[in-house]
């Protein structure tokens, strides 16, 4: 498949703990670029990872990702057609491990016409693996043993076959209007007869409900207005993003990860070519690391102001939202004036980005980060005192430490529960430890805590940019590689003076950057937490899988659990303060 | 012609905006005058001219003559003709004023949230956008949903507009601009205001939506839980002024003048308005009114966050016109009601009776025996203190964020309701006592506890970002 070779210094301790322990049922099988991945048989998948997340100098506390991959047309030296793919993140040791099961086609079939598992459930050790379960067996069919409620999750409870095996037919759509009553999974009112005021009211919020940000829908049973039970539906907004991104060439991606968490396009934009670069090998240049830098910080900026505007809206305070919306709407004229896009801005390429900076770019940014400092401290003036905002806010919907680990949570829902993780400083990319920044961690856990922390992460953010608009380097944007990035086109030497570049150009425009065959995971920092990218290549110009690791999903998988208990009133709050985005959570 | 108006209206706006205070002021000082005339002179001069005009055409026919003699010539003419002023008057102020306040909080929040509100209806900063909206919502076809009580999800906005129309029957607009001066004003107010809240419930009952059920019933406690504390406040201005009926509590505070029997000045009486006297009772009659009109930051019944639109989810046209103007009439009503018992309705505090001698001193030596232009500042100077009352109930609306239900509810019975018992056993206590200075004492401690409230409330202007901002 690639090229093996000696797994990577941190890693090493880690296979060979598995290789002592398990023997040939946990066989290292290769590294590349710096990822080790280790093949486990399917038999002993739960003693696997129960010890690697169980022993000491492990201590694998997060499953980052969960991914099936379908190999039915990868050339490959092995039988077996299915592959579920384990992330795993050790954050007090900042490994990472990669684990593979391989599913034979048959049995996954037999599997799934009796219902039964052919893997085992992880969600006993991890509960993020409940719904990223749930998604495997809805785009590939591959069903887990004992796990808590093995259903569809993105597409819909009629749909016919599975959409990401590669032989389901990309074009192939299907008509499903009946909604899913959620019944199965609300399951029965407990009936305290004796109680004689246990009136249950089921309620839907949702899909169309002002506070369902993007189109979620929650069936709720309350108890007047106490959340009794909880069931969240995702996937109206579900477009097979994955799906899509088989079809094309690599940079034909792009654009569809611009409508992934659309109000921070252009991180994604990032963390998908970051992605593509680490599977290249590729080295992109200082100025265009730099300008990424500035504009990662800035779409956090607007991702944190939506967050937090549109919160308070939910709370009734409708002012902060004109005040933090009208700064938000000063970064999208810069924004604009780069891109020419206003929300799904597309500006990152593989190898660089589109073209270089406007003039006058600078100025623009920083005129723009004055009038952010006034908007938070405008906003923090009218809220950060508020008692009636500090009683909605502290002590709702509390997650604790232990649970968003488990949960996956990332980003600054996990730093609002006291967890102390941030890529950017941690795995630090784009030389993000040179830059003098804090990363503001927070106790609470709960609606408060979220909110506040990005207040302190735009103040944050507005410090890297100022660092980085006062450190930007010239030089080219793009790296002088012609497999990697379009030619110029003027020039003796560009597309419209020699034929080599003309002919350049035109194999690059038809066929696409070609990465060597192998796979990578590649983890960004998005706004809402660790935005991965787990990509397979064949060699060819056409990607074979690119899966998503969303933040939205696994922090919303926990959603259910945070509100039952509290008010509807709260159940509000939450949804805004986790910042869900449709766009990336059903893709 | 429209784009010559905008630019003019564009270049001289503040001269616009000058002109037209100075319209309506002069509009507003001029009205009691005008009425009080038509009732005292015009009616009683009018009515004998018209009979002694027609006395010869009737001579022929002595049956009409009977007839009207018997009939139509006894009838209280003066006053019918001024209770149809009154009433129209009443009318006007709440059919109408509606319009010009939701104009109004769209400007002001407009202003607030740095944008500019509506603009373009009527050219002048948009002055008719709230008509416009008022005749889409007639036009509006009034969808009444499959499993609804029909009829009582006609009655519930029908019933809410009411309530809120006639409880302006008692407000002392100004000096005998009362429409009924009942012995038992106030009573009657708490009364009817109160009935408002099964239209309410009535209508969040009736939709057949969940959301509109949990409206109504969130407006139910709502209301029964802050009706306790704003009766309680007022029971404070009842002591205080020794009677129900609103004209004598508005003349309690205001002062006045004091005429021996043939009509010549005694002595100038002066009066404190209430706030003065018991500043935390207004507070409290404050806040609970604010509750009472379901606005934030007790706007629950219709979050709309939360329950989309409450009790008013399902309806659409002019019923859900209803509401709007219910609740700013109703907003109003607080207002007036806040005015009248605190503020001293139309009186200017302190100098009323000065104010009052002068005029009597000027005009009486101008015009004999005419009595109109007595206080003709009076609904003046009421609206002003209305529309300041106003002003806060929207500053409010667009400064802080929405309350719990539950915390509501802890609001009003653990900190409210205290607050009012409190302020009646102290007030008691102080008229106990009043010869000896009784009142200025509570009144002293009164400020001096609002005065510790308000500064712990603002607190320090320090940076509002955390420490661990800094850390």
């Amino acid at each position: 498949m690639s090229t093996t070779v000696e797994a990577a210094p941190s890693t090493r301790l880690t296979v060979r703990r598995l290789e002592e322990r398990f023997g040939e049922a946990a066989r290292y099988l290769h590294g590349f670029r710096g990822d080790d991945t280790v093949l486990i048989q399917k038999d002993r998948l739960l003693d696997v990872l129960g010890f690697l997340k169980s022993e000491a100098d492990l201590d694998y506390d997060f499953l980052m990702d969960l991914a099936g991959a379908d190999h039915l047309e990868l050339p490959r030296d092995y039988p077996e057609r299915y592959e579920v793919v384990y992330h795993l993140l050790s954050t007090r040791r900042g490994h990472r491990v990669r684990l593979r099961v391989r599913l034979d086609e048959d049995e996954v079939e037999a599997a799934l016409k009796q219902k039964v598992g052919v893997v085992d459930s992880a969600a006993g050790l991890w509960r993020a693996a409940d719904w990223m379960e749930r998604e495997v067996y809805d785009l590939f069919g591959i069903r887990f043993r004992n796990h808590p409620m093995m259903k569809r999750i993105l597409c819909h409870k009629d749909f016919v076959g599975h959409a990401l095996r590669k032989d389901y037919p990309i074009k192939q759509g299907q008509w499903l209007a009946e909604p899913d009553d959620l019944l199965d999974e609300m399951g029965e009112a407990d009936a305290n007869a004796d109680d004689l005021f246990s009136d249950l009211m089921e309620l839907n919020l949702g899909p169309a409900h002002p506070a369902m940000h993007g189109t979620f829908r929650l069936l709720v049973r309350m108890d007047g207005e106490t959340i009794r039970k909880a069931v969240p539906e995702v996937g109206y907004l579900h477009r097979a993003f994955e799906k899509s991104a088989e079809k094309g060439n690599y940079t034909q991606v792009i654009p569809y990860t611009d409508r992934l968490n659309y109000c921070s396009a252009l991180v994604n934009n990032v963390a998908y070519c970051r992605a593509i670069e680490k599977l290249m090998g590729l080295e992109i240049t200082e100025r265009a690391i730099t300008i990424r830098v500035i504009l990662m910080e800035l779409s956090r900026i607007i991702d944190h102001l939506v967050c937090v505007g549109a919160n308070l809206v939910d709370m009734g305070a409708l002012t902060n939202f004109w005040y933090s919306f009208g700064v938000r709407e000063e970064i999208y004229e810069v924004l604009e004036s780069l891109t020419g896009h206003r929300l799904t801005n597309n500006y990152v390429r593989i190898g660089g980005l589109a073209y270089d900076l406007y003039e006058g770019f600078e100025d623009h940014v920083r005129a723009c980060l004055v009038k952010l400092r006034a908007a938070l401290k405008d906003v923090l003036g009218l809220v950060r005192r508020n008692r009636i905002f500090i009683d909605r806010t502290k002590g709702v919907a509390v997650i604790s430490r232990e649970d968003a680990v488990s949960y996956g949570w990332t980003g600054p829902c996990l730093r609002s529960a006291g967890m102390d993780w941030d890529l950017r400083k941690k795995d630090p990319y784009y030389h993000y430890g040179e830059w003098d920044f804090e990363v503001p961690v927070l106790e609470g856990g709960d609606v408060h805590d979220r909110l506040l922390i990005r207040f302190l992460e735009m103040e944050q953010s507005v410090r890297i940019i100022e660092q980085a608009l006062s450190r930007l380097p010239g030089g080219p944007v793009n790296v002088e590689n012609p497999a990697a990035v379009l030619p110029q086109k003027p020039g003796r030497s560009g597309v419209y003076g020699n034929i080599e570049s003309l002919m350049n150009h035109f194999v690059m425009v038809y066929q696409g950057v070609k990465p060597p065959a192998g796979e990578v995971y590649c983890p960004t920092e998005a706004p809402n937490g660790e935005l991965g990218f787990y990509v397979i290549s064949d060699g060819t110009g056409q990607p074979y899988r690119v899966r998503v690791r969303p933040p939205c999903f696994l922090i919303y998988s926990a959603y259910s659990r945070i509100i039952e208990g509290g008010m509807l009133a709260d159940a509000v709050l939450a949804i805004g303060s986790l910042n869900i985005i449709a766009g990336e959570l059903d893709r | 012609m429209f784009q010559f108006g905008t630019r003019i209206a564009a270049r001289h706006d503040k001269l616009i905006i000058a002109l037209v205070l100075l319209n309506v002021a002069g509009a507003l000082f001029t009205l009691q005058p005008i009425l009080l005339a038509l009732r005292q002179y015009v009616v009683p001069q009018v009515m004998p001219t018209i009979r002694r005009l027609l006395d010869p055409v009737l001579a022929g026919m002595p049956g009409l003559k009977a007839f009207l003699d018997g009939w139509v010539w006894v009838w209280p003419w003066e006053r019918i003709i001024t209770e149809l002023m009154v009433a129209l008057i009443v009318l006007h102020f709440f059919a109408l004023s509606p319009v010009l306040l939701i104009w109004l909080e769209r400007k002001i929040s407009g202003r607030m949230q740095s944008r500019l509100g509506p603009m373009h209806v009527g050219a002048w900063h948009g002055w008719l956008q709230t008509l416009a909206d008022g005749i889409k919502l007639i036009l509006k076809e009034d969808v009444i949903p499959t499993g609804a009580d029909r009829l009582l999800h006609t009655i519930g906005p029908i019933l809410v507009v009411m309530t809120a129309v006639t409880a302006f029957v008692v407000i002392p607009f100004g000096n005998e601009l009362i429409p009924r001066d009942f012995n038992i004003g106030l009573l009657y107010i708490l009364a009817i205001t109160s009935v408002g809240i099964f239209g309410i419930v009535i209508a969040g009952w009736a939709s057949n939506n969940k959301y509109s059920l949990l409206g109504g019933m969130r407006s139910a406690a709502q209301l029964v839980s802050y009706e306790i504390p704003r009766a309680l406040a007022i029971v404070g201005v009842i002591m205080l002024a020794g009677t129900l009926q609103m004209s004598e509590i508005v003349r309690a505070q205001s002062g006045g003048v004091v005429t021996d029997a043939v009509g010549g000045l005694r002595e100038i009486r002066l009066a404190l308005p209430y706030l003065l006297i018991q500043p935390i009772a207004f507070v409290l009659f404050f806040i609970a009114s604010v509750a009472e009109t379901n606005r934030v930051p007790f706007d629950l019944p219709e979050a709309e966050s939360e329950l989309v639109a409450g009790f008013h989810t399902e309806y659409s046209g002019m019923k859900f016109a209803f509401f709007f103007m219910a609740e700013y009439g109703n907003m109003l009503l607080f207002s007036c009601l806040a005015t009248a018992l605190f503020l001293g309705g139309g009186s200017v505090p302190f100098i009323e009776g000065h104010l009052q001698y002068a005029t009597q001193w000027l005009f009486g030596a101008l015009l004999p025996g005419v009595t109109c232009l007595n206080g003709f500042w009076h609904f003046g100077i009421f609206m002003v203190k209305t529309y300041v009352l106003v002003f806060v109930f929207i500053w409010i609306r667009w400064t802080y964020p929405r309350m719990r239900v539950d915390r509501l509810m802890d609001f009003s019975w653990k900190i409210l309701v205290p607050w009012t018992f409190a302020n009646l056993v102290f007030l008691g206590l102080a008229m106990v006592f009043r010869e000896r200075g009784g009142l200025w004492i509570f009144a002293v401690v009164n400020w001096m506890i609002v005065i510790v409230i308000l500064k712990k409330a603002l607190g320090s202007k320090k940076n509002p970002v955390p420490a661990a901002a800094q850390a």
